[in-house]
């Protein structure tokens, strides 16, 4: 059995969902671990286990506030992604190997864009591009087409330029969680095939949690 | 004597009907669909009427596949029961044998129920009934499925 990740999921106090009950309901869907990536904020809560990664999901409205609080929140949590959906944001994010993950690149409701140079950038600096399967599940018709489309291009973009892309269900609460094999079949909507959809689950994110891509770069740092 | 000759009469041409329609009835296994049974399992909020909950699976299906794509899936709600504790449940659906993976992204896809929020996952896929209730014991223990005394 491999070790599914779901590494984008919002807990108390900025939902009402509490830890305690996200990692129970994890655990029964058969996930190895989940990060909490609350927004500008780490979850204070310790829990004593390696199940949860207590990450930062930065929210910004421009360049230099992103770059000011990436350069405040480095090296204090293990996680770092970053609130997608702006051009400049996007592009910023992925230009700047300390950032972990681009959640949500076409934004939370698919009104954003990336594009290849992006992606490209994301590639070099080992940012982990993220397809938000949260929006598919709570938007209908219309809407979901277009984020569907969107998912599409980026993918294709992906492909292309060999970035890592993880599967996250940006969960607000325990019923916004999906089992890993529900996950596989919403990528599939998008044209994700299994092997892509299991390595996006598995060996990505587990790669994103131990800096795989990121060793080198934090050497010369050092 | 009569009459009991006409009562006589009557069954014969009655058990001959039933025998032929028993012949229509009968599908050569050959002949049969092919389909697969999924245990599912259902948490929610509240606990849910079935009928509701199946009408908001039928609209997923519509609303990702539309008509022709819902009519390939065959979906059947065999049996749905909520637990003791209310909160959530546990069904069988039964469905075309290649979709499979439609079936999981619909069920997926389903996010309320009459304003409840609701996750739905997939325990287990087999092509029996009995397969798909037969679980090892360990597993049935952690999920309390208890579907073999239902049906």
């Amino acid at each position: 059995m491999p070790n599914f990740f779901d590494l984008n999921v919002h807990a108390y106090p900025e939902t009402d969902a509490p830890v305690e009950e996200l990692l129970r309901v994890a655990k029964r869907y058969g996930y190895a671990g989940i990060a909490l990536t609350n927004h500008d904020e780490s979850v204070k809560e310790r829990v004593e286990s390696n199940f949860i990664i207590t990450g930062v999901e930065i929210r910004a409205h421009s360049v230099l506030e992103l770059k000011r609080k990436v350069t405040l929140h480095w090296g204090k949590v293990p996680l770092l992604a970053v609130h997608g959906g702006d051009d400049k944001l996007n592009r910023a994010a992925v230009e700047d190997s300390r950032v972990d993950i681009l959640a949500h690149p076409c934004g939370e409701n698919g009104e954003g864009e990336l594009n290849h140079v992006s992606v490209r950038y994301a590639a070099a600096n080992g940012v982990a591009i993220d397809f938000n399967l949260g929006a598919l599940i709570h938007t209908r018709r219309s809407e979901r087409a277009r984020i569907l489309d969107k998912m599409r291009e980026t993918l294709k973009l992906v492909r292309k330029y060999n970035a890592p892309m993880i599967l996250t269900s940006n969960a607000h609460s325990i019923y916004d969680l999906r089992a890993p094999h529900e996950m596989i079949a919403l990528a599939a909507l998008f044209g994700m095939s299994k092997e892509e959809a299991t390595s996006a689950l598995c060996d990505i994110p587990q790669g994103i949690v131990e800096k795989r891509w990121k060793k080198e770069k934090e050497v010369e740092i050092m | 004597m009569k009459v009991k000759q006409k009562v006589g009469a009557k069954l014969v041409v009655l058990v001959c009907i039933g025998m032929y329609w028993d012949l229509m009835l009968y599908m050569p296994p050959s002949l049969r669909e092919r389909r697969r049974y999924l245990l599912f399992e259902v948490m929610g909020e509240r606990e849910m009427d079935k009928r509701d909950l199946l009408k908001e699976i039928w609209d997923s299906i519509y609303s990702l596949y539309g008509d022709v794509g819902a009519s390939e899936i065959k979906l059947r709600l065999i049996e749905y029961h909520n637990r003791e504790e209310g909160k959530s449940g546990v069904g069988i659906l039964k469905c075309a044998h290649d979709k499979v993976e439609e079936v999981r992204a619909s069920l997926a896809c389903v996010h309320s129920v009459n304003g409840a929020r609701v996750g739905i996952r997939v325990i287990k896929i087999s092509g029996t009934i009995k397969g798909a209730t037969r679980l090892p014991r360990k597993v049935t223990a952690q999920y309390s499925v208890d579907l073999n005394s239902k049906l």
